[in-house]
């Protein structure tokens, strides 16, 4: 089949410098990871009975499975929209999303105080199901078990291929074979499992009533969050593609300009319905009240705002620069919002100290991205990942 | 491609069927997210702040009980990080200098329950120089959003008593709990390697044995009579009463818990604005915010229609869509 020609293996030496000013990081975090099981949760983070969530969920679960949506809507373009074209940059863009929901996943052991119980959701005498927090949990670990079936082709191809081993490689080339037959079905999963979830993260919201900001706090939460988890996923594809063709010395796919057409109706779309949400909540009147809450709703907008502009009216858009600049606006913006619902807007009472993560907190969220990073820094040299550009440049016409 | 009609509709409905679990066990669940009325075992504590004197008797009984000696009261073996261990500081909450002991200020510096104090006594000082008491503690809503909220199960309502309950052994830490609650009332050991989620049941676990108790701690040693511990259908009449025979002595003739948050099992009476008094009473609705959010998802996922749905399209299109790709792709070569 024409997989073998689709996508390559990033051919340049494992062991960089930035290698291992990365690895460093990821050691400092785990340290700290270390004291955080020894003294308590407490003992790393500023959170309090009033703040019981912080950046962990707010960084890591929310906005960082929204920009680990990047596997998700180019699922839904190749394979629902029919657009085959996008097909050589889905492994890259599963390959970031399997790091990215595995960030999530990892961060919530460390946030979790009771780790040990967590086997508790799969025994079913405990389940709730009146619990978001039960649909999200169970929803993520599926996608995420998703997500690696989604990656296994690119290694079984790479096993495949391997002269030493003869057997081993005739069973990939078996397996390879046999996983792209049911594949779709997967995929199809794959679509499913993420329009729950990500929907269900802002669900997760509603119960919280007056605590929530009445900017963020409304019924339209699911619908919100699925729009904003589509035009982050779309940024941040449009955001590796540029970012891989400078970091990596790569020629630019242009086909992410002619997929990031969708983004201004998306963003449209979006817009429209928060402020419908606001206007429902009864909320205009906080948004115009200058205080600092209204400031940040109105800078997530705008961002938000200027990116489908650019992209929708100016050449400048469709330049690598341009998409590049529009994807950092969306993502800010998008990250904003996420944020906007799970930390900045939420009031548990004038009782409680206003948050702010430590130091600890933060090392901990920033040596976590940095394992995401090492994964994908590593994966992309020892299996087929990223387009095979010689071939893939010929196909696409 | 290989994949015969009779292959694909098997591996659609299995994948249909695993989509469609969580959806359905959401809506499984419809049936105890209606809002019932309250049973008439509910039980309740009772408190009247113009009766109490601020003695704290019930915040030191309350801690003895269900935090000092708690082992001593759990028959059955306790996994380690169940029992309290008792550290030092833990002993006595820490007075700050200005909070010490005089004369003129005997008290106990515990602001806010934390995880040793499962209910607190606080002070307000009207305008004029007054002092009103106030004791906060969980108030057992008929609807509550921690139960709401918890994925595992640790947090239940009692269906007979609507004591609300918690088990550590369930409980993951996921503090979703603490979000949820509209009175801040359960806490979480944060300075512990095994932390768990603090918060009072009615001394279920303690004086009850796991079971409806006949008293608690606070209400059994409370000298003024300020809290008591009954059945909350007497405690609402007896509320209402004590109204009726003093117009204008309490606020606004109201009693809290009576359809705040859609009711609760806790039923109060003061001489202040409930908000004064660390009430958010301007802020929470007449209803559960648990109600809505399980309505929703009740809505979005009834029966697991909408999953299935939504995975079978998928899976046809995109089936399809392979297919054809695949197709054109052979004729090309």
């Amino acid at each position: 089949m024409s997989h073998e020609k689709e996508y390559a293996v990033h051919r340049a030496p494992i062991f960089t410098p930035t290698f291992f000013v990365v690895l460093l990081i990821v050691l400092i975090g785990f340290a700290i990871i270390a004291y955080r099981y020894w003294m308590g949760v407490g003992a790393v983070s500023n959170l309090s009975d009033g703040w019981p969530w912080g950046i962990w969920l707010a960084y890591d679960v929310a906005v960082g499975s929204a920009i680990a949506c990047g596997g998700y809507v180019l699922a839904i373009t190749v394979y629902i929209m029919n657009k085959f074209k996008y097909h050589p940059m889905i492994r890259s863009a599963v390959l970031a999303s399997m790091f990215g929901y595995a960030l999530a996943g990892f961060s919530v052991i460390v946030d979790i105080g009771r780790y040990w119980n967590a086997y508790g959701f799969f025994v079913p005498s405990r389940w709730q199901p009146n619990s978001v927090m039960f649909e999200v949990a169970l929803c993520i670990m599926a996608y995420t078990l998703i997500l690696v079936i989604e990656f296994l082709p690119s290694v079984f191809e790479r096993l495949g291929e391997l002269d030493k081993w003869p057997k081993l490689a005739k069973f990939s080339r078996a397996v390879y074979k046999a996983l792209d037959k049911v594949l779709i079905f997967i995929i199809a999963l794959g679509v499913t499992l993420p329009t729950m979830h990500q929907s269900s993260l802002g669900s997760l919201y509603i119960v919280m009533g007056y605590k929530l900001n009445a900017l963020w706090q409304t019924m339209f939460l699911p619908l919100l969050f699925l729009g904003n988890a589509v035009l982050m996923g779309f940024s941040i594809v449009a955001f590796e593609t540029v970012l891989s063709a400078r970091q990596l010395k790569r020629p630019f796919e242009k086909e992410i300009v002619s997929l990031s057409r969708v983004i201004p109706y998306v963003v449209a779309f979006w817009i429209i319905v928060r402020f419908i949400s606001v206007t429902v909540s009864g909320a205009w009147g906080e948004a115009f009240s200058m205080s600092w809450l209204s400031l940040y709703f109105w800078l997530e907008i705008i961002l938000i705002a200027i990116a489908g502009y650019i992209i929708f009216a100016t050449e400048y858009g469709k330049s690598q620069s341009g998409l590049f600049l529009s994807a950092m606006l969306l993502l800010i913006g998008g990250g904003m919002y996420r944020f906007g619902v799970y930390i900045v807007g939420f009031d548990p009472g004038p009782e409680w100290l206003a948050y702010f993560p430590s130091i600890s907190e933060f090392m901990i969220t920033v040596s976590l991205i940095a394992l995401e990073v090492l994964g994908y820094m590593v994966l992309v040299k020892l299996v087929p990942v990223l387009p095979n550009m010689s071939a893939h440049g010929a196909k696409t016409k | 491609m290989k994949t015969n009609r009779r292959d694909f509709l098997k591996l659609a409905a299995l994948g249909a069927a695993g989509a469609g679990t969580a959806g359905a066990l959401t809506a499984e669940a419809e049936a105890s997210s209606a809002p019932a009325e309250f049973g008439p075992d509910v039980m309740a504590k009772f408190y009247d702040s113009t009766k109490c004197i601020g003695c704290q008797s019930c915040v030191v009984a309350c801690y003895n009980t269900n935090f000092r000696d708690r082992a001593k009261y759990v028959d059955e073996y306790l996994p380690p990080e169940e029992q309290n261990f008792i550290e030092k500081e833990d002993l006595l909450p820490k007075l700050a200098p200005q909070d010490e002991f005089t004369p003129d200020k005997p008290w106990l510096n515990v602001v806010t329950n934390d995880y040793r104090f499962r209910t607190v006594i606080q002070k307000y000082v009207d305008e004029n120089g007054k002092p009103h008491f106030i004791k906060h503690n969980c108030m057992h809503c008929k609807k509550p959003g921690c139960v709401s909220a918890c994925p595992v199960s640790a947090l239940q309502k009692d269906p007979v008593s609507g004591i609300v309950t918690y088990d550590a052994g369930r409980c993951v830490g996921c503090r979703y709990c603490q979000m949820a609650c509209p009175f801040n009332i359960p806490k979480f050991e944060w300075s512990r390697a095994v932390p768990k989620i603090v918060k009072c049941d009615m001394c279920w676990s303690t004086l009850g044995k796991n079971g409806v108790p006949t008293e608690t701690a606070c209400a059994k040693v409370c000298p003024a009579s300020a809290v008591v511990y009954g059945k909350r259908s007497d405690h609402l009449a007896e509320a209402k009463k004590r109204i009726a025979e003093n117009p204008g002595k309490y606020y606004n003739d109201s009693v809290l818990g009576e359809t705040i948050y859609g009711g609760t099992d806790e039923i109060y009476l003061a001489a202040v604005d409930y908000k004064k008094l660390g009430f958010p009473t301007d802020k929470i609705a007449d209803y559960s915010y648990a109600e809505k959010s399980e309505g929703l998802q009740h809505t979005l996922y009834k029966w697991g229609i909408a999953p299935i749905a939504l995975y079978t399209a998928l899976a046809i299109v995109g089936y399809r869509n392979n297919k054809k790709h695949h197709s054109d792709e052979g004729e090309d070569k």
